[in-house]
């Protein structure tokens, strides 16, 4: 069973100048199983600066990040905002590229393409796909890993509505049928009640506001009532939020 | 290329095609056929051994060629530049890769590089022949220094262009720096070294017959250089008339393999 665990985590920036910015500051959390964990937080909060952190890809100042497998190391999936695929490889070969595991891959990532509705375009290059297909093929390769846990950093957030939509359901599908441990950021709170068990609000000044645990039975329609009614209260509660970010933001003189 | 875009539909005259207009390679032969029968009517009206016409011209490059002249010497020339080229691309990788990665090397290798470029053609073929005598060497290594130039600034172009969000990607997924290299940063510059080759090739290949032409035993500038001893008007265009058919050739085999290498580049069908 995979866990993500982050104890006092903070993150400064420091520009040319040497003037010091606090991104992160103090980021208790801890995420065990097959938990898909939502983090919502207005811009600039530091929830894509938590994510690469979490995957690695940057550093951080002071505390702690563990990501277990049991007793090995989890091994880690990332689905970023744009699709960021090798231009020069084909789809098929764009899986290839990242797998730690040579056996059987070409029948996981067939799978993967399947399952987000590209299993016949393997041979295509990237520039021949549209983007929302571009993108379901960033979705596709991060679980034909076989991750023990998954990263997504606002993958829908690029796409129409209605393209967002099929990929939302989707990920559903694909995420109960094949369970991780799940970090996802997202703006859209909508979202984040949709797909999490769990709903972590960063606030700015990068520390966590609150949590909310989401206890509706899957797989969730946008027109279920319950949906709806955590929906609407959620996205009340981030509106507080926003609205503060707003004032904090025009006190700072530009 | 003109095919795919005349492939696209047009916005507006979804049916309309551009009226149909001479294929390039039309136009660019009729282009020929005006220079050369000009060149004939000149000669006909200078009548005189240093302005043979094209026919005969033509007979001689025939000559030469059948003779198994023509193959031989551009062989040579050929394996020269050829050689020359590999030690061009052994140091400008390198050379190029590192400039790409850090200002400071960057800065350092840009003025040497820069004096390489620009050094006149006959300054490499007269140093080619002081410094390694008649013989092979000099007109590989002048072809060599003529190419680095071209390497390594496309290179280190090519470097600069790797999207940085293409190698968090491969951290993400704990990519071993191998496997970035071969399928991220090679595939990246392969583009711009193509540049640099094409280019690179075709100046190598002009101060490479140059070089041969005050020291060489064999290839095509040296053929030229008899052929003006002996006073072979004929035979000088005849060599030079391959010369220029020998480059368009490969120009044209470099952009087939351009093609085929990038196909990743096509659009949306
Ligand atoms: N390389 C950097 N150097 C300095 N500051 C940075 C750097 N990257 C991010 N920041 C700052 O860190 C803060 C958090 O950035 P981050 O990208 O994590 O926000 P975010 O919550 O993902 O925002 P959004 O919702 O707009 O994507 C921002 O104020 C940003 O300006
Ligand atoms: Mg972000």
């Amino acid at each position: 069973m995979a866990s993500i665990d982050i104890s006092g985590l903070v993150k400064d920036y420091h520009d040319r100048a040497g003037n010091r910015t606090r991104v992160l500051d103090g980021i208790d959390l801890s995420i065990t199983g097959e938990t898909f964990v939502s983090i919502v937080g207005p811009s600039g909060s530091g929830k894509t600066t938590l994510l690469n952190i979490v995957s690695g890809i940057e550093s951080h100042t002071a505390g702690n990040v563990s990501l277990r497998a049991g007793d090995r190391d989890a091994r880690v999936g990332y689905v970023f905002q744009d699709p960021r695929l090798l231009p020069w490889r084909t789809v098929d070969q764009n899986l290839s590229f990242v797998q730690h595991d040579r056996d059987g891959w070409a029948e996981r990532a067939q799978h993967y393409l399947d399952l987000v509705g590209l299993g016949h375009l393997g041979d295509r290059f990237p520039a021949q796909l549209s983007g929302g297909q571009q993108q379901r093929v960033g979705i596709a390769r991060a679980f034909s890993v076989e991750p023990d846990i998954l990263l997504m950093d606002e993958p829908f957030s690029h796409l129409d509505a209605m393209t967002s939509r099929t990929l939302r359901e989707h990920l559903e599908r694909i995420w109960l049928e094949s369970r991780r441990t799940v970090m996802f950021v997202t703006h859209d709170v909508t979202e984040a009640v949709q797909l999490s068990d769990r709903i972590v609000v960063l606030a700015p000044g990068g520390h966590v506001h609150e949590t909310i645990e989401v206890d509706l039975p899957r797989p969730r329609r946008a027109s279920d009532p319950a949906v709806a009614v955590l929906q609407a209260e959620v996205l009340a509660r981030f509106e507080v939020l926003e609205a503060r970010a707003a004032a904090a933001r025009a006190e700072v003189p530009a | 290329m003109s095919t795919l875009v005349a492939a696209r539909p047009s916005v507006g005259r979804s049916k309309s095609r551009r009226p149909a207009s001479a294929p390039r390679w039309l136009v660019s032969s009729g282009a020929l056929v005006v220079a050369v029968l000009a060149w004939g009517i000149a000669s006909a009206v200078v009548d005189d051994n240093i302005a043979p016409g094209p026919l005969e011209v033509l007979e001689r490059v025939v000559d030469i060629t059948v003779s198994g002249a023509a193959l031989d010497n551009f062989a040579s020339s050929i394996v020269k530049i050829l050689a020359g080229f590999g030690l061009a691309m052994l140091a400008g990788l390198p050379i190029g890769f590192a400039m790409g990665r850090s200002r400071f090397l960057s800065s350092y290798f840009s003025m040497p590089l820069f004096v390489l470029g620009n050094v006149p053609g006959l300054t490499y073929a007269v140093f080619g022949l002081v410094i390694f005598g008649v013989g092979a060497t000099g007109p590989i290594v002048v072809s060599a220094l003529v190419a680095v130039p071209f390497v390594a600034i496309n290179v280190a172009e090519g470097v600069r262009s790797v999207d940085g969000k293409l190698l968090r990607m491969c951290q993400a997924f704990g990519r071993s720096p191998a496997d970035v290299v071969r399928h991220v940063y090679l595939p990246a510059i392969t583009a711009f070294v193509f540049v640099g080759v094409r280019y690179g090739f075709a100046m190598a290949w002009k101060v490479e017959a140059l070089t041969e032409v005050f020291g060489a035993r064999d290839g095509v500038g040296f053929m030229i250089r008899r052929a003006y001893q002996e006073f072979q008007v004929a035979d000088m265009l005849a060599w030079t008339t391959l010369f220029v058919v020998a480059m368009v050739l490969i120009e044209r085999g470099l952009a087939a393999l351009e093609s085929r290498l990038f196909a990743w580049r096509k659009d949306l069908a």
